[in-house]
């Protein structure tokens, strides 16, 4: 496999588990918001706000150098095509990092979503008696529509973070183009197929977002009824 | 002290730089940036056949990584290092910010189109009076999100020299030790948290004045 | 009373919304003149102007970097200083990094790169280099007590900088010792980071140029650099300059003939790689001055 085919893939590997990540995590995190219990949702404001605030970069730098000392252990996998399994540890240090860099960003979007659905709306879906599931199952296709856009850009932003993890010997298409073009001085070529590599992929995210944008507009909840004309009829 | 003091406004001879430079070109990026969004967010809304266009441009732009733009603006352009750094920023913000706004202001309740055409409002007016401002206050949260990262962002601009806070951090930490390199980058850390503290801060009294406005 | 309906925003004026973003989004002009557009120099284009543009780094000491007032200093920016000097016209310094102090000189940004630029046959393919204006080794910076020549780092994990002309420097080394298979090279953005791994035993050794080593062991206690007559290999660096450009080539050449028989080149090395110096480097070589005839 060629040198630029791995670090394409290692990119890819530590968007989508540090993306995953910071999903799960930004889920978490808008819940502690939302709760009813003053402590949890200091909690919960504490960590977005520090995850916000410190740049993802530094985040990097510091799991980075805290991992290096440690050899990977035999039991941690490593799904990190490009990156030696001796640095795996590393590998895996950066992706935790990069998803704290982005989970807060995501629960706030989150929640904006969640805020966006109205308090009016919320307290009608609450007396449909619904199951939990199915609330959450109908809130969230609601709130879907104004929350998708900011989502996917904010993914395709954590796309072009992962280049943080070229500090370290970790496979990141960042560092094949540092690497090419600092050998061979053909700079524009290198960064040129750079900007491609990541446009494609940042297209990807892009495309899937808008299609899932498209299938929840046209979708059987696609119409909203304004909470007056749902209460006239 | 000194290096504390060189982190916020920049190295001797290098001034205005350092963290004052980073929220200087955010600022100046942002309020560029948003209004490029909003008149986008607007077409898109609007004209739907050239709104895929726009939407396609946007979303090839977002797709650069603002590292790479910038150095390919650099590359491409005739402008001087800070303008061009300027317009990356502005380019960069816009195709994240002109996608929320899009989002939001493709949501805008049908119940208040429908007010708006029963007291005959203007269509002038209804946007300039309602959509836009409902859209800006819905999407505060996500636009401020990404606020707060365009702050951290400014690092970037380290390819052209630029002596923002990410550049000075990194010429203090190339002359010092390890253990001194990890307390400059926990300084410049900590200022770039409380700058975020104080956008928040920022962002919440907008969004409280906003609401008591009635928006 | 039937109320009329209102028209939507027209059509015309979404147009024009379009257009503006458009304007705003394709401002920036054309794309600057190579330096060979026309079949003049960029020599006589430089004489002309009154000025010479030159990109250097300022992350790179004692190559080039700013000092605690915040003077822009260093080896390479009293060589820049010198050059302009010897042409009559005024510097005028550019900041670049590893990635624009080529492409800057592509895009006639700049007119000469002086940025501790190893001279190698796949770099001069794309970029013309002076003769050599610094002559140094690449070696190995390695833990005090663990690694005493470069056969103890054989088959071992090592650091290197992307892309760095030291890694060149290593694989060529292992082939000269008839060492064969791929060798563990971990490539690293970050000379802390690199650092950082090789305190913490993460990589065995970092190679890169020895007076970048030196620099960054003085303040190590713990580190020690490998100094082997000849190191894993040479660093030759150049001025780097546009491609096809002859007169120019032959210029620069010149004037560093002559900074090194007036006498400055000595006082500039001895400033910044002298005895008394923050990285002292012992001469390894010197610019190559030909008789008047």
């Amino acid at each position: 496999m060629t040198a630029f085919v791995k670090q394409g893939l290692g990119t890819l590997a530590v968007w989508a588990l540090s993306g995953g990540l910071a999903l799960a995590l930004a889920v978490m995190l808008t819940t502690l918001w939302l709760s009813r219990r003053r402590g949890l949702r200091a909690c919960g404001s504490i960590l977005t706000t520090v995850t916000r605030g410190v740049p993802t970069s530094l985040l990097v730098v510091a799991a980075g150098i805290a991992a290096l000392p440690h050899a990977a252990p035999t039991w941690l996998p490593n799904p990190f095509p490009g990156t030696s399994p001796r640095l795996a540890g590393v590998a895996w240090a950066v992706t935790i990092a990069l998803c704290l860099g982005s989970a807060g960003h995501l629960a706030v979007i989150l929640r904006s979503g969640h805020a966006s659905i109205g308090t009016a709306r919320l307290e009608q879906v609450m007396l449909l008696g619904l199951t939990p599931v199915r609330r959450i199952r109908l809130l969230a296709r609601e709130a879907a529509g104004p929350t998708l856009a900011p989502l996917g850009s904010r993914l395709v932003h954590h796309l072009h973070n992962t280049a943080f993890a070229a500090l370290f010997p970790v496979a990141e298409l960042f560092g094949w183009v540092q690497e090419q073009a600092n050998d061979t001085f053909d700079v524009t070529r290198y960064v040129g197929i750079g900007v491609a590599t990541y446009v494609v992929l940042s297209l990807a995210i892009w495309a899937t977002f808008r299609g899932l944008e498209y299938y929840l507009a046209a979708g059987p909840t696609a119409t909203r009824q304004p909470v007056l004309s749902a209460v006239a009829s | 002290m000194p290096i504390l003091i060189d982190l916020m406004i920049g190295l001797p001879q290098q001034r205005p730089g350092g963290l004052l430079l980073s929220i200087l070109v955010a600022v100046a990026a942002a309020a560029a940036a948003l209004a490029l969004g909003v008149l986008y967010a607007m077409v898109c809304v609007t004209a739907r056949f050239i709104s895929l266009g726009l939407q396609a441009v946007l979303a090839i732009l977002r797709g650069i990584p603002l590292l790479l733009l910038i150095f390919a603006l650099g590359q491409l352009t005739s402008l001087s290092l800070p303008a061009t750094g300027f317009l990356a920023l502005s380019l960069y913000s816009v195709s994240h910010v002109g996608e929320t706004v899009r989002g939001y202001l493709t949501a805008y309740p049908a119940a208040l189109r429908e007010q708006a055409k029963l007291l005959t409002i203007s269509p002038a007016r209804e946007w300039l009076a309602l959509r836009i401002p409902w859209t800006l206050q819905k999407s505060l949260d996500a636009v401020g999100t990404h606020w707060i990262s365009l702050l951290k962002d400014t690092g970037a601009l380290t390819v052209l020299g630029i002596g923002e806070l990410t550049t000075v951090a990194r010429l203090l930490s190339e002359q010092a030790t390890t253990t001194q390199w990890l307390e400059v980058l926990l300084a410049a850390a900590a200022l770039y948290l409380i700058a975020v503290l104080a956008l928040m801060r920022l962002l919440t009294v907008i969004r409280t004045r906003l609401a008591r406005k009635g928006v | 009373m039937s109320v009329p309906p209102r028209p939507r925003l027209r059509p015309r004026l979404a147009v024009a919304i379009s257009l503006l973003i458009f304007a705003a989004a394709a401002v920036g002009g054309c794309s600057r003149a190579a330096a060979q557009t026309d079949s003049t120099s960029l020599l006589d284009r430089v004489k002309a102007a009154g000025v010479l543009k030159v990109g250097t780094r300022v992350d790179n000491p004692p190559h080039s970097f700013y000092d605690p007032n915040g003077n822009w200093v260093g080896f390479d920016v009293d060589m820049a200083t010198a050059v302009a000097k010897a042409w009559g016209v005024r510097l005028q310094l550019v900041k670049v990094d590893e990635l624009t102090r080529i492409s800057f000189l592509q895009n006639g940004t700049i007119d000469l790169a002086v940025a501790s630029i190893s001279k190698t046959w796949k770099r001069a393919e794309q970029v013309d280099f002076s003769q050599t204006y610094f002559f140094s080794t690449q070696t190995f910076l390695v833990r005090k007590g663990t690694i005493s020549s470069y056969h103890d780092l054989i088959g071992k994990p090592v650091g290197a900088s992307r892309g760095s002309s030291s890694i060149g420097n290593w694989k060529d080394w292992l082939a000269r010792n008839n060492v064969t298979g791929e060798p563990q090279i971990e490539q690293f953005g970050d000379k802390h980071a690199a650092l950082a791994a090789v305190k913490q035993g993460a990589i065995a050794g970092w190679t890169e140029d020895y007076e970048v080593l030196a620099s960054y062991a003085k303040s190590e206690p713990d580190l020690t650099v490998l100094n082997v007559a000849g190191g894993t290999g040479p660093k030759l660096d150049g001025i780097a300059m546009h491609k096809n450009d002859p007169t120019l080539l032959s210029a620069v050449n010149l004037a560093l003939q002559g900074i090194a028989s007036s006498g400055a080149y000595d006082r500039i090395y001895d400033t910044w790689f002298g005895p008394a110096s923050t990285a002292p480097v012992p001469r390894q070589g010197s610019i190559e001055v030909w008789p008047h005839g």
